[in-house]
């Protein structure tokens, strides 16, 4: 798509105008995030489509080639996979797994489990598996 | 593969420097029995061999740790009879052992070691734990 910025007068409504042949996801994450100011995921549930803003996803998970992300209580199928959402997520997302990307922001604490993987205890009460390999990403990711 | 080079590195010096235990505690106690110091002049060497093939089963460790962790305890039974199955077949090319009195020695030393460095590992861990759960205090989120 043809991307066109106007610098306007100090002072003037700012305004951005789309034109689209078919509203899509990409187009419906652009609207949102002009409109609030925050980043919004494209999720489906049962047939309905739902806006996600980016910080209340707590972890997004790849399942038999799909890929879902979590909130604090529910769960929608994304259409991308899950190489592609981690490209486009913010710096608090860090991937933990082979099929998994989390936010930090939402790990309450973590523990190493008696098979020496780290156990990490989410916000709402969720336990999640990081794996041993990507402790080192999520060091640095937290500046250790 | 630059964190699978990492890990057999690590792994190899922990176990290098857990066999030099166990052989100084071996030949402490044979002084104390005033046994004279021995060493043949393919010991290092053959310490150098085993720590780094005996470092190469952790590479089923890593893979372990991608799965869900529904196999993780027979990973770990087949981990240590690999390793153990080096140590001892080295340990008979480079005459760790020639009675049987001394193959028993050397098994128990072997498992002191093995588990030794299990333990040495998640002292690691806990640290990397305590770490993370300190820097997450000003990292997460209100809810």
């Amino acid at each position: 798509m043809k991307v066109t910025v106007n610098k306007i007068p100090e002072g003037s409504q700012e305004n951005a105008v789309i034109n689209a042949v078919n509203i899509d996801d990409n187009i419906s994450a652009a609207v949102s995030l002009l409109e609030n100011g925050e980043r919004t995921l494209v999720g489906y549930r049962d047939g309905d489509k739902f806006l996600i803003k980016e910080p209340a996803v707590y972890y997004a998970e790849a399942v038999d080639e799909k890929c879902f992300v979590y909130t604090k209580d529910s769960c929608y199928e994304l259409k991308q996979k899950l190489y592609e959402l981690e490209a486009i997520l913010d710096f608090r997302f860090v991937r933990v797994s082979k099929s998994m990307v989390l936010n930090i922001k939402k790990i309450k604490s973590v523990k190493t489990a008696e098979n020496a993987r780290m156990n990490a205890a989410l916000l709402n009460g969720e336990q999640v598996v990081i794996s041993r390999s990507y402790v080192k990403d999520l060091k640095k990711r937290l500046g250790l | 593969m630059k964190s699978t080079v990492k890990v057999l590195i690590e792994q190899s010096s922990l176990i290098a420097f857990l066999i030099l235990v166990g052989i100084s505690i071996e030949e402490f106690i044979e002084f104390l029995n005033g046994e004279p110091f021995y060493l043949d002049w393919f010991i290092p060497i053959s310490i150098v061999i085993v720590s780094v093939l005996s470092s190469l089963p952790s590479l089923l460790i890593l893979k372990e740790r991608e799965t869900d962790g529904s196999n993780s305890k027979w990973f770990l039974i087949l981990h240590f009879l690999l390793v153990y199955a080096i140590v001892m077949g080295a340990g008979y090319f480079f005459k760790w052992y020639t009675t049987f009195q001394y193959f028993v020695y050397t098994s128990l030393i072997y498992v002191c070691i093995y588990f030794a460095v299990w333990f040495v590992t998640l002292l690691f861990y806990r640290h990397d734990e305590k770490m993370i759960n300190t820097a997450l205090e000003s990292f997460r989120d209100d809810e």
